[in-house]
């Protein structure tokens, strides 16, 4: 055996054959924002409220050059100038306090027995698999159909408006909370246990938290549907109210009043809308 | 008032399991998960429990901390009937149980909030907590930006904040690849050496049940008896190094030699 071995054969990798070599692949650098940026979020919101004042030109100029007919559609800028004499007056006040105790009648009926019942059905599972296919039948049936036997038992007032809107946006609520709670990693109630948390603070601290992602929704869901059955019972059977007023101002062909009143109803549902999501933000903020 | 709950003292307990057994009935089902275990842990020993999967060393480990009550037989923790979670007694989870809604300080001092212990007090454990695992810097963090070794790095500072006198480990590194797995194993060597409690701890890793354990209990398949209990006499502390020891070599294949047939039989059973 020689001291000298041959050097070892390994493979120095060098540079590819000259074929590879340098080939210059031009690479336009994007112009778009990338997600995330502020430039990027100054582009979707732009483009958003460009749309918006698109719709309400196109509105306007329809209206105005006489294509829409104005006992259809009045010039955008015509109910804007109008609104302020809508909302100043004290009918429209009346109007408004009756539909938002209706509206805030059935949701404090609604939303914490809907929660309640979708945690009590995810606990015991023999229930929920029991009353589950009734709550998503209940989806399915338009509620309003009720609302003649529910006048000849309840009379005509705001009981039968917040009876119904309540049965409406206790449904989702409740169904979401189920699928919540049956979704939830069997971990976190172990995690529970393991740290002797109490009822409040299990459900409080560990499941409602981590259900909020379909809790959220849930709400907001009972929430719209509660309004939409508000509205829609004023519609029928009130004599005061947001919906009320937009039925009675387009019987009398007030196009103006008919259409701020619509205004108002979409705002308060966009309000409410934003609130919940942004209370659902705040309790995880891990989210986005 | 409840803070006295929480016990300071660091004196570690010790486990006994008598004869305990365990069935399932689901559906008109009867598996029998354990046969009967009659084994004691002696305080301050860190016990490491190995087996082949599905043999119901998850559910030894809920029996000892009394998630779940067996169906013959008892465990006892210094004499007392065990009835269920004691304060004196943690367990650090296989899946991710974070709470990801929480910073991963509100994360570490989630056990302390809820035995009510003051703020300030809550705030000053859970950071010599954090920087004992490793996560100075990550405190404001949010588990969604941690990978999975941190998570279970919260975890387990979750549990140890508690000042736990038994801590009970299911296959917490599981889910981890095997660097970051061997890396951790380290890591609580060097914690569980300071603290030197009680630890139980199930693994199928046969490399860190050896590199963890003062004792390893093996267990047979499904219905599992303890098929034997291996002193492990290596020097403390461990590190890295324990690796190049010739012993643990001689462990590892006792251990592999003791577990080959479960496995064989265990997989067969699968196949069928």
């Amino acid at each position: 055996m020689t001291s000298k071995a041959p050097p070892a054969k390994t493979q120095v990798p060098t540079a590819p054959p000259s074929s590879f070599t340098e080939v210059h692949i031009p690479r336009a650098r994007s112009r778009r924002p990338r997600p995330g940026t502020k430039a990027y979020r100054v582009a979707v919101h732009g483009t958003q409220l460009t749309l918006l004042a698109a719709l309400f030109g196109l509105i306007e100029l329809a209206a105005r050059t006489g294509h829409v007919s104005k006992f259809v559609l009045p010039a955008p800028s015509e109910i804007a100038r109008k609104l302020p004499h809508v909302v100043a007056s004290s009918q429209f006040g009346g109007d408004l306090r009756q539909s938002a105790i209706e509206l805030g009648l059935a949701c404090i009926i609604a939303l914490p027995i809907g929660v309640i019942v979708g945690l009590a059905l995810g606990r015991w599972s023999l229930a929920g698999r029991v009353l589950e296919p009734f709550l998503s039948t209940l989806y399915a049936v338009p509620l309003l159909v009720f609302y003649p036997i529910l006048l000849v038992m309840m009379g005509l007032g705001w009981t039968p408006i917040v009876v119904i809107s309540a049965a409406a946006a206790f449904v989702p609520v409740s169904m979401n909370t189920l699928t919540g709670a049956k979704t939830l990693s069997p971990t976190f109630r172990k995690l529970a246990r393991s740290l002797n948390c109490n009822r409040r603070q299990t459900y409080l601290k560990i499941l409602l938290p981590a259900m909020v992602p379909l809790l959220v929704p849930g709400i907001q869901i009972g929430l719209i549907v509660a309004l939409v059955y508000t509205i829609a019972m004023e519609f029928l059977v009130a004599v005061q109210g947001l919906g009320f007023r937009i039925s009675y101002s387009y019987t009398l062909f007030q196009m103006v009043a008919t259409w701020a009143g619509i205004v108002i109803v979409v705002i308060i549902s966009i309000v409410l809308s934003t609130a919940i999501t942004a209370t659902g933000r705040r309790v995880r903020q891990d989210l986005d | 008032m409840a803070t006295d709950q929480i016990p300071e003292a660091q004196t570690s307990l010790g486990v006994s399991l008598h004869g305990i057994g365990m069935v399932f009935e689901a559906g008109g089902k009867r598996t029998e998960a354990i046969r009967s275990v009659s084994a004691t842990m002696p305080p301050g020993r860190f016990v490491t429990v190995i087996g082949p999967s599905g043999c119901g060393k998850s559910t030894l480990l809920d029996l000892v901390f009394g998630l779940q009550m067996p169906t013959t037989g008892y465990v006892t923790i210094d004499g007392e009937p065990v009835t269920g979670p004691r304060r004196d007694m943690s367990m650090v989870f296989q899946e991710d149980s974070t709470l990801h809604w929480r910073t991963v300080q509100d994360n570490v001092a989630f056990g302390l909030e809820v035995a009510g212990v003051r703020k300030s007090e809550r705030r000053r454990r859970a950071e010599a907590m954090i920087k004992l695992v490793g996560l100075s810097g990550f405190e404001d963090y949010r588990p969604r930006q941690l990978s999975g070794g941190m998570k279970q790095r919260v975890a387990i500072a979750r549990s140890l904040v508690m000042e736990p006198r038994i801590l009970l480990m299911d296959e917490p590194f599981g889910a981890l690849d095997q660097q970051t797995r061997w890396r951790l194993g380290g890591e609580l060597t060097r914690i569980w050496e300071e603290t030197r409690n009680s630890v139980l701890f199930v693994t199928h890793d046969i490399h860190e049940a050896i590199r963890l354990s003062d004792v390893v209990w093996v267990m047979s398949e499904r219905p599992s008896v303890l098929k034997t209990e291996m002193i492990v006499d290596l020097p403390r502390p461990r590190t890295d190094e324990v690796l190049s020891d010739p012993r643990f070599t001689q462990y590892a294949a006792q251990l592999w030699e003791l577990l080959l047939p479960e496995i064989d039989t265990t997989s067969e059973a699968v196949s069928r």
